[in-house]
């Protein structure tokens, strides 16, 4: 995978309007705030309470990386591409792990066997993309669009 | 067709993230320093108001073992009293000292939460009468009722697994700081309003506490001797710096540079906490008062006898009775994952029977163990009927001991093996030809020794439960261990060969990779003996002569879970080479292979798997967290690891009996 595609892979799946800039206390209001934002896209599939649910019983596998970058994420049958809501938190959020995180994408895709390799490419490009200066860098940006354009200088 | 197994390589460490310092020094503070809430008050009840002198001059001593740590760290990564008696003593010595360092981790629990459930009820008395005046706890059977609560909780959280968290660890001692520091400034204002004396240097030794040697006349007269049993009662403020040992493995590079800030850090933080406030209490308190009523919640006592408004007094005590609950029923969690920790390891070693590390069939943990521990530790509480005195008086044995033997080991470690790089050194040592003689470490040794086989006199319940606890152990070991050694010389009778595992060490993870030169790789990690179904599936397909086989096991270890060491292969590792042995042998196929000793078994996949330039991940499915959430961490650390300019593609494979899931990851 080239740069270009990482940074279109993630242009395809995060769009400038789901760029938020936030400063929360912890882990569960940065999942809370990212799944309420997704479920406003899916109300109609799904209720909050069982999206809600389905979304903490995955979180336990999920863990922050050194990089400060946590990405909470589940497949669901309602969604029909991936998509994600990114959350940057300059101020950091402390995880019971230790490690904090400064990055969150939280993002749903389609629970199909046969769009499991793009869900795994997707994540790759997560953490490749979100290293930790990539991400110290967009915590200096003030607007998502700065964020959104950020993506263009992926790995350069 | 017999499989040609060349090496095992054993990498030291291939660990996803270390801890800064003061996060080592958080995780060890909640142990080590968890004992300023009860040492001084039993000190107190066992030889009089002498007691402030002998728990500071603890403290200083607790300076000189913390700095025996750092040569023992210097030496064993992964050490800790077992490890290192082991190698330099030999295994029986090692069974004795694992049997007192199990003693202490078994008392750590009922003293820490009886402790805690003694301050909450002295809370109760206080709070409650304001209500009802006619309010009274029974402060004991609180206590008892509490900790045996605290216990099942924890009992419960080890059998799921749950991990610790040196976040809380850190939390917790800020805020037994923040309380510590308002003691402090407080006690000063107290001081200054009202003036104070010097404790009198006077021991005066209640009957329970001179144990056998009331009996023995031509010792009252003896000085030192007073001191030295003093010191014994007061020694149990030592206990948890084996915590500092455990830890070590996990700290950031510079280990050895920042295991000393660490050690600073703990030093001075229980010396003002420990070491002063009990001295402040002793300041404040009027001895008497000590005695009838906060023996048992000293620095509550301390809150309450303060200068100032009831109001306020009750609401530091309030604070006081927060950070002790907090604190101390830490150190209860503490005591589980210690004792699971090393019983586990010297199971691996065959000393203890594998029935003791049957799995749990939903959670994956060891819970006849974690069981066992919990089990005892409740009895303990029950029979010590919320008495902290006596919980006191048994718990110095295992400190003692477990320490002492420590100390011992690293003075033989001096002249057995002095050509060893050791970072830092003990010092005050006089050198001649090739040694380094330990002058300082056999002073320590000296005092530790000397308060050890006074405790053996003045401690009646302590010595004999000690010794019959640490006798039953020592079988029990031995036992289990000549069981182990038949059951391995059966099966190499039945199978016809001898199996020599012949073990390289390495440091460098590339360097384990350069050993591989064939034109296809193919890594297998494997975990559980009974699931090489993954393994069978390669073995069947694959043409040897042109693709390394690469067999990778990854022992998890994570801070206090982990005392082992980094080049041998214990019970559960032979388990499983034998069997990859045997189905390599079965297909005629050559493997290698290899352990990396990690704390993230995803990030040590795909770090090899980098480092091999491999071309195939072949994985069994995991029974805890599925073949999917296997494959996405795959993903992540793939992506995370993988240098911007590595341009070849990697196959992952789950596979299992019914199914193969197979993915490209570039």
């Amino acid at each position: 995978m080239t740069v270009s595609d990482s940074s279109l892979m993630l242009k395809e799946a995060i769009s400038q309007s789901d760029i938020h800039i936030l400063a929360l206390k912890d882990r569960r209001a940065v999942l809370d705030f990212c799944a309420k934002k997704m479920h406003e896209k899916i109300k109609k599939e799904i209720s909050l309470r069982l999206f809600l649910e389905k979304i903490y019983q995955a979180d336990q596998t999920n863990i922050v990386l050194p990089s400060g970058l946590y990405m909470p994420h589940i497949k669901i049958q309602e969604a029909d591409r991936i998509t994600a809501i990114l959350a940057i938190l300059p101020k950091g959020v402390k995880d019971d792990s230790g490690q904090d995180f400064f990055a969150c994408v939280f993002f749903i895709s389609p629970l199909k066997p046969a769009f499991f390799q793009k869900h795994l490419n997707f994540l790759s490009v997560l953490s490749s993309s979100f290293s930790a200066s990539f991400i110290k860098k967009l915590c200096a940006f003030n607007k998502p669009s700065e964020i959104y354009s950020a993506f263009d200088s992926i790995g350069k | 067709m017999k499989s040609d197994i060349k090496k095992i390589f054993i990498l030291s460490t291939a660990m996803l993230s270390f801890i800064s310092f003061w996060r080592a020094a958080a995780i060890v503070l909640c142990d080590f320093g968890s004992s300023a809430y009860y040492a001084g008050g039993i000190a107190a009840k066992a030889f009089g108001p002498a007691f402030p002198y002998f728990i500071l001059a603890v403290m200083l001593f607790a300076g000189l073992m913390l700095m025996v740590y750092i040569e023992s760290s210097s030496i064993f990564t992964r050490g800790g009293v077992y490890v290192v008696v082991r190698e330099t003593m030999g295994k029986t010595m090692a069974k004795f000292s694992v049997s007192a360092l199990i003693f202490d981790y078994l008392l750590t629990g009922p003293i820490s939460s009886v402790s805690a459930g003694l301050y909450v009820a002295a809370l109760f008395n206080i709070v409650l009468p304001a209500v009802n005046p006619s309010f009274h706890i029974n402060e004991r059977l609180l206590a008892v009722i509490f900790s045996l609560f605290v216990i099942f909780y924890f009992w419960r959280e080890n059998i799921k697994g749950v991990k610790e968290s040196s976040d809380n660890n850190v939390r917790i001692i800020f805020f037994v700081a923040f309380t510590a520091l308002i003691l402090f400034i407080w006690s000063g204002y107290t001081l200054f309003q009202r003036g104070f004396e010097l404790p009198p240097f006077r021991l005066e030794f209640s009957k329970e506490a001179l144990g056998w040697t009331e009996k023995i006349d031509w010792l009252k007269p003896v000085g030192v001797f007073g001191i030295i049993m003093a010191f014994g009662h007061s020694i149990l403020a030592l206990s948890g710096l084996e915590t500092l040992a455990q830890v070590y493995r996990e700290i950031e590079d510079p280990k050895i540079k920042n295991l000393k800030k660490t050690v600073i850090v703990v030093f001075l933080f229980s010396l003002f906490f420990t070491g002063l406030l009990t001295f402040m209490s002793s300041l404040i308190i009027p001895y008497e008062k000590i005695i009838s009523s906060y023996s048992d919640n000293l620095l509550s006592g301390l809150a309450m006898e303060m200068a100032g408004p009831y109001s306020a007094r009750v609401a530091l005590k309030v604070l006081v009775v927060i950070s002790a609950v907090l604190i101390l029923i830490g150190a209860v969690n503490t005591s589980f994952v210690g004792s699971n920790g090393i019983l586990n390891r010297v199971a691996e070693d065959g000393i203890l029977n594998d029935w003791f590390r049957a799995l749990h069939a939903k959670y994956g943990t060891t819970y006849r163990i974690i069981t066992i521990v919990a089990l005892l530790q409740a009895l303990i509480v029950i029979l010590s009927g919320g008495d902290i005195f006596l919980l006191g008086e048994a718990y110095a044995f295992g400190v003692l001991w477990s320490l002492s033997f420590d100390v011992a080991s690293i003075i033989v470690l001096r002249f057995k093996k002095p050509e060893i790089n050791r970072e830092w050194i003990f010092p005050f040592n006089i050198s001649w030809d090739k040694y380094k003689i330990p002058v300082g470490l056999f002073l320590v040794f000296t005092v530790l020794i000397s308060v050890s086989l006074t405790n053996l006199l003045t401690k009646k319940i302590a010595t004999i439960s000690g010794i019959l606890f640490t006798l039953i152990l020592y079988f029990l070991f031995t036992y289990s261990e000549k069981k182990s050694e038949k059951k391995t010389k059966l099966i190499d009778e039945e199978k016809g060969f001898e199996e020599k595992l012949n073990l390289k060490g390495e440091e460098d993870i590339s360097k384990i990779a350069l050993g591989f030169s064939k034109q296809n790789k193919i890594l297998l990690p494997v975990r559980n003996p009974n699931n090489l179904f993954h393994l069978k599936s390669v073995l069947e397909k694959v043409d040897d002569s042109i693709t390394d086989i690469v067999i990778l096991y990854v022992k998890v270890q994570k801070g206090l879970e982990s005392s082992g060491e980094t080049s041998a292969i214990g019970e559960d590792d032979k388990e499983i080479f034998k069997q990859i042995i045997l189905m390599a042998e079965k297909y005629g196929k050559t493997v290698t292979p290899v352990i990396l000793y990690s704390n993230d078994p995803f990030y040590t996949i795909v770090s090899f798997a980098l480092a091999l330039k491999a071309d195939e991940i072949v994985m069994g499915v995991s029974g805890s967290v599925g073949a999917e959430v296997q494959l996405e961490k795959i993903a992540v650390f793939w992506g995370m690891l993988k240098p911007a300019d590595y341009q070849k593609q990697i196959k992952v494979k789950v596979v299992w009996e019914s199914r193969t899931l197979t993915y490209e990851l570039s």
